[in-house]
């Protein structure tokens, strides 16, 4: 709960004062800041914007406690400034333009409100005090939904990365294959883990080939997640192949003393897919009357 | 052959076949006994191969691990191949990281698959 301030002869006369049609005057900071060549709002938008803020406005002024900033009154222009911030940054507004705006509104406000009262109160140190609290508060939510949004484009850019980047395909009947590229943490390794696994008790998947190509380096925890990945896909009755262990990684590991020994390997994919196609009893062979090996047009 | 006893039931099919259900919630570390009755009664089928079916199974932890490898033991013993069928992708995923030697018995994905 805030400090309460002291009720200056000001601040009574500024919470007595029955608010007018302020909102022309409210109108020039969104105005600046969202109209003309912004092109964020438009003319309706900005009219309606000024008209709300000035309702809210005064529904705080004339609260029980205005100085309360968990009243609804203050939930509501918190809310306001929520959907507004929301609604700017998706149309490609910046989070300076909301923050510069919020602060225009408050030196406006003011001065509007002197206008209107005849009350001084750009000079009261305590009509400021109650004024830059609110305000500060507001810019502060502002920011949070600034951040909010910044985090969910980022939770659904990862969630996007993490679907495109291990695409599990069956190959064959009963041959997966599953390019691995970039690295391998736990959160990624669970979450392959887990679509493939789900996959082939589903498909009743027999063979699944993981290619590791696109993998530049590896550590120890890599190591035991792939071992990991590897034997669960034993336990669930398939078998695993690794393809594409480079070189730097076939050093690395054996620096980290794993032992692949019981892991079938193969060199490149195709090679992968031979072993596949041999586990499976399946043999590919040329159609009659192609030319195998002939050069491509 | 079919009967149900401590808390799984044993199906016996083509030639040597058995199956193992072990019932929903029937924790079979728990009781020794089960062991020792799956055994006999592998013996008395004759059985050749025995298929455990752990598809009621969402959590396979060490003490079930090792209740799976003790009857894989018990197998070999009788001369009995033993094939774990239908392991849960939780099952697996959660063993895979636990496990700190192999299985000794063999895994398929269903009963079809073998």
């Amino acid at each position: 709960m805030p400090e309460e301030q002291r009720i200056t002869e000001k601040l009574k006369a500024l919470f007595d004062h029955q608010v007018g049609d302020i909102s022309p005057a409210l109108e020039q900071p969104a105005r600046q800041y969202f109209g003309g060549v912004h092109g964020l709002l438009d003319e309706h938008e900005l009219s309606d914007l000024s008209l709300e803020v000035q309702h809210l406005i005064t529904g705080v002024l004339g609260s029980e406690n205005p100085f309360d900033r968990e009243s609804p009154e203050f939930t509501a222009l918190e809310s306001f400034f929520v959907n507004l911030s929301r609604k700017i940054l998706t149309r490609g507004g910046d989070v300076e333009d909301i923050v510069r705006y919020t602060q225009s509104l408050q030196n406006t406000l003011i001065q509007a409100l002197q206008h209107e009262s005849s009350v001084e109160f750009t000079k009261s140190r305590s009509v400021l005090m109650f004024f830059s609290n609110h305000f500060i508060e507001l810019i502060l939510t502002v920011f949070r939904t600034y951040l909010n949004q910044k985090d969910e484009t980022i939770r659904l850019q990862e969630s996007e990365i993490r679907e495109t980047a291990t695409p599990i395909t069956e190959i064959w009947d009963g041959v997966l294959t599953l390019p691995i590229i970039g690295s391998l943490d736990s959160n990624r390794t669970m979450l392959v883990m887990d679509s493939l696994l789900s996959y082939i008790a589903r498909e009743h998947s027999k063979v699944v080939v993981m290619d590791l190509t696109g993998v530049s380096n590896i550590d120890s925890q890599v190591s035991h997640h792939l071992i990991q990945m590897v034997r669960a896909i034993q336990l669930m009755g398939a078998q695993a192949i690794l393809t594409g262990i480079r070189p730097e990684i076939a050093r690395a590991l054996t620096t980290l003393n794993i032992d692949l020994g019981d892991i079938c390997t193969r060199g490149s994919l195709s090679d992968g897919l031979k072993e596949a196609f041999s586990l499976l009893g399946v043999q590919v062979i040329a159609a009659q009357g192609s030319q195998q090996g002939a050069p491509a047009h | 052959m079919s009967t149900t006893s401590q808390g799984f039931h044993l199906a016996r099919f083509g030639d040597g076949r058995v199956l193992v259900e072990p019932q929903h919630g029937i924790n079979p570390a728990a009781d020794k006994s089960g062991l020792a009755e799956i055994l006999a009664a592998l013996r008395e089928a004759r059985a050749k191969t025995l298929f455990y079916d752990l598809s009621s199974i969402t959590v396979i932890d060490a003490v079930y691990y090792r209740f799976l490898n003790q009857l894989a033991n018990g197998c070999h013993a009788l001369g009995v191949r033993m094939i774990c069928i239908n392991m849960q992708p939780t099952a697996a995923c959660a063993l895979a990281g636990e496990m700190r030697e192999p299985p000794r018995f063999e895994t398929a994905v269903g009963l079809e698959d073998v």
